[in-house]
């Protein structure tokens, strides 16, 4: 495994001064964002597209760095039915178009949530049983067959015309995929180049044992993010584990998004780590650091720490 | 040996300018880009005629609505598209070669061209900062530079198996031309003028070949003087020539000589070289592609043959088809393709270490060969006067 970091957190960063960061933190490579939610500060594919000289001389900045690209990111949600999805589509596309162009395999993405009848205005995350009301076994078919299945058709069709290899769905909540099981609800129909983006901290809060998913993924685990999470003691006892308050609010919520450690112990980290290899999961694990609990700069170093002594070599 | 795997991620999506029905040359360009899956024929202005391009192109597998009416229509179309074209070979006629480039270039495109690749070294100078600038490749088909045996050869003057080189001998006649022109078809037409030639007909329609190829061998080499005599025997294609000869002298002292013509009546023996060392001396002819004949002063003769594995690993690795089968010019077009791929590849994710040490025919040779003509015609023109190479 190689250590890589999504390098949205330091946007703050210019594109060079971000490179010089990374060489100094030690990670082998960079998961930068092309489109979607993020602002895609460092790596903007449609900018990238239409200006092959730009494209170039960040290549060379980042090649006289020893750096890799472990995958080109796109957080977004091309299913949503406004405006947005059309634009996240449009945007994913670009990604997939500019990783072919620059020989990067893998995309770091999301399946998409649809509205749950056609006419709806916004998405619906369907996460009771399907069996009552009576009205919900519809809607989850319309959701997967009518809106999800096509589109993810279109996507491999262009990903192989791209020369893209591998989608990494994140297990992200609000998505039509979050779990091992969605995932190969939509892999199923689509085939192998849909697999996993493995977070265990999405997993963690939701109640499964990452390390178990992992196991139940094998080889459909398709990239992997370090970033762990904090079931707060006393909180989620009394509420449950649904949160809806602020991120910010860390005092208040259920459970944190954590850097790697304060959630897990390392020995925990260790074990994942070491299944996910067993897997055949040999790749890049790129730090995603969220953590609202302290600075961003403790929260990456600490996570790098902590991730260069567990990840598998 | 190389055996049609893929070795870039994705196939280039590629089109043609010019190299339509009426042609020849356009099939040697589909045979050798798309043999290895490296590239995808995505679109093309393949003829003057649009409708006969579009027809034939359609008949390629190329989407109608990508199949233009010219170069400019073709630019605009596909860099307004985000799954647009990336790489243009271009198999017009000498003069448009320039324009075409620079136009794919500024649009951000790849360009392989046909030789020779300009008119003048100025051109190729101000084409080759224009690539650099933007950060593209420019490729040259020189045909059969990506055979084996050339590469055999390359390795062996290289292990200095022929001593020090002391002559250089090579040969590129046919007699397609030796008739007069009445009722000559377009290729000769455009062939024998030159505001659409150029300034040479067989010394750049031929004669280039047999430079790039000598240059590959013999890399040490430089031509320190040269004497070009030319001549039109066919009165009408003047001041252009069908036929030539050159003397080389080089800078360690070996002589050269090299003759080019197509009024070589009867003739079909094409290409022939010879190069002569202290040691040794080797012979290849594309008349008889998989043999080079190899002769070692005080021992017998010998015949190498392709693809066998006592031959350099230089020549093995480029080898397609094993020692049984001809190996022939598609097959040099086709390794000469997957380079230029493999270059562009490189240049499009900034490797530049890779580029450093991969050999393609790129700009430099291109610039190179037309030097070598300016060259010619400065020491014809000086009444074949010898004259020192700049």
């Amino acid at each position: 495994m190689k250590l890589s970091i999504c390098t949205d957190v330091m946007g703050d960063l210019s594109f060079t001064d971000m490179l010089d960061k990374c060489v100094k933190l030690g990670v082998e490579g960079i998961e930068m964002t092309g489109g979607g939610w993020s602002r895609a500060p460092h790596f903007r594919a449609d900018e990238l597209l239409a200006d092959k000289g730009l494209l170039r001389s960040k290549l060379t900045e980042i090649e006289a760095r020893g750096l890799e690209i472990a995958a080109l990111n796109c957080s977004a949600n091309p299913l949503d039915p406004g405006d947005m999805g059309k634009r996240h589509r449009k945007e994913m596309e670009q990604t997939i178009r500019l990783a072919g162009e620059i020989g990067v395999k893998t995309i770091v993405t999301m399946s998409g949530l649809p509205e749950a009848t056609p006419g709806d205005m916004v998405p619906n995350w369907l996460v009771y049983t399907k069996s009552w009301p009576d009205e919900m076994p519809e809607r989850d078919r319309y959701q997967w067959e009518d809106r999800a299945f096509p589109l993810w058709h279109d996507l491999v069709k262009l990903a192989k015309e791209a020369g893209v290899e591998k989608y990494a769905l994140e297990n992200f909540s609000a998505m039509l995929v979050w779990n091992p099981e969605t995932l190969f609800r939509l892999r199923n129909e689509v085939g192998p180049t849909v697999g996993m983006n493995l977070d265990p901290s999405h997993l963690m809060w939701m109640g499964a044992d990452p390390i178990a998913s992992a196991r139940a993924l094998g080889d459909a685990i398709h990239h992997c993010h370090g970033k762990d999470t904090r079931i707060e003691r006393g909180l989620a006892d009394v509420n449950g584990l649904l949160e809806l308050k602020d991120v910010t609010d860390v005092a208040n919520r259920s459970w944190n998004y954590v850097a790697v450690g304060a959630g897990r112990d390392l020995q925990w980290w260790k074990e994942f780590f070491s299944v996910v290899r067993m897997c055949g999961y040999n790749g890049w694990v790129s730090l995603e650091m969220e953590d609202f609990t302290m600075s961003t700069e403790a929260g990456i170093q600490s996570s790098i720490d902590a991730l260069q002594a567990t990840i598998s070599r | 040996m190389l055996n049609g795997e893929r070795l870039i991620e994705r196939p280039l999506r590629w089109g043609m300018v010019g190299g339509g029905r009426t042609g020849q040359v356009g099939y040697k360009h589909r045979t050798g880009a798309l043999r290895d899956g490296a590239y995808r024929l995505v679109c093309g202005a393949f003829d003057l005629d649009s409708e006969r391009g579009r027809d034939f192109g359609v008949n390629l597998g190329v989407e109608a609505d990508r199949c233009y009416a010219d170069y400019k229509e073709l630019i605009a179309k596909e860099t307004a598209r985000e799954d647009g074209v990336e790489v243009v070979s271009i198999a017009t006629p000498n003069f448009t070669h320039y324009e075409i480039t620079k136009a794919c270039l500024e649009a951000g495109l790849h360009v392989i061209c046909e030789k020779p690749l300009f008119f003048t070294v100025s051109e190729c100078e101000e084409v080759a900062k224009l690539a650099e600038e933007k950060g593209l490749i420019v490729g040259v088909t020189y045909g059969f530079t990506g055979h084996p045996l050339v590469h055999q050869m390359a390795a062996m003057v290289k292990k200095g198996m022929l001593g020090d080189i002391r002559i250089v001998d090579m040969q590129y006649t046919h007699g397609f031309n030796s008739g007069d022109d009445v009722g000559a078809g377009e290729a000769v037409k455009w062939r024998t003028n030159p505001k659409t030639a150029g300034p040479t007909f067989v010394l750049g329609d031929i004669g280039t070949h047999l430079y790039y190829l000598s240059e590959i061998v013999l890399p040490h080499l430089k031509i320190e003087k040269l004497l070009c005599d030319r001549k039109a025997f066919i009165p009408t294609r003047a001041p252009l020539e069908d036929h030539a000869t050159v003397l080389m002298h080089y800078d360690n002292g070996a002589r050269g000589r090299l003759w080019v013509s197509s009024v070589n009546a009867g003739n079909m023996g094409s290409q022939r070289y010879r190069f002569v060392g202290s040691k040794a001396s080797i012979e290849w002819s594309d008349s008889h592609p998989d043999q080079l004949i190899y002769e070692v002063q005080g021992e017998p003769n010998r015949t190498l043959h392709h693809g066998m594995p006592y031959l350099e690993e230089e020549s093995l690795a480029v080898d397609r088809m094993g020692a049984l089968h001809t190996e022939g010019l598609g097959d040099s077009w086709a390794n000469i393709y997957l380079w230029i791929a493999q270059a562009i590849d490189a240049k499009n994710r900034a490797n530049e270490a890779f580029l450093k040490t991969h050999h393609y025919p790129g700009i430099k040779a291109g610039t190179e060969g037309v030097r070598w003509l300016e060259n010619c015609v400065r020491s014809a023109d000086a009444g074949s006067a010898w004259v020192d190479f700049e």
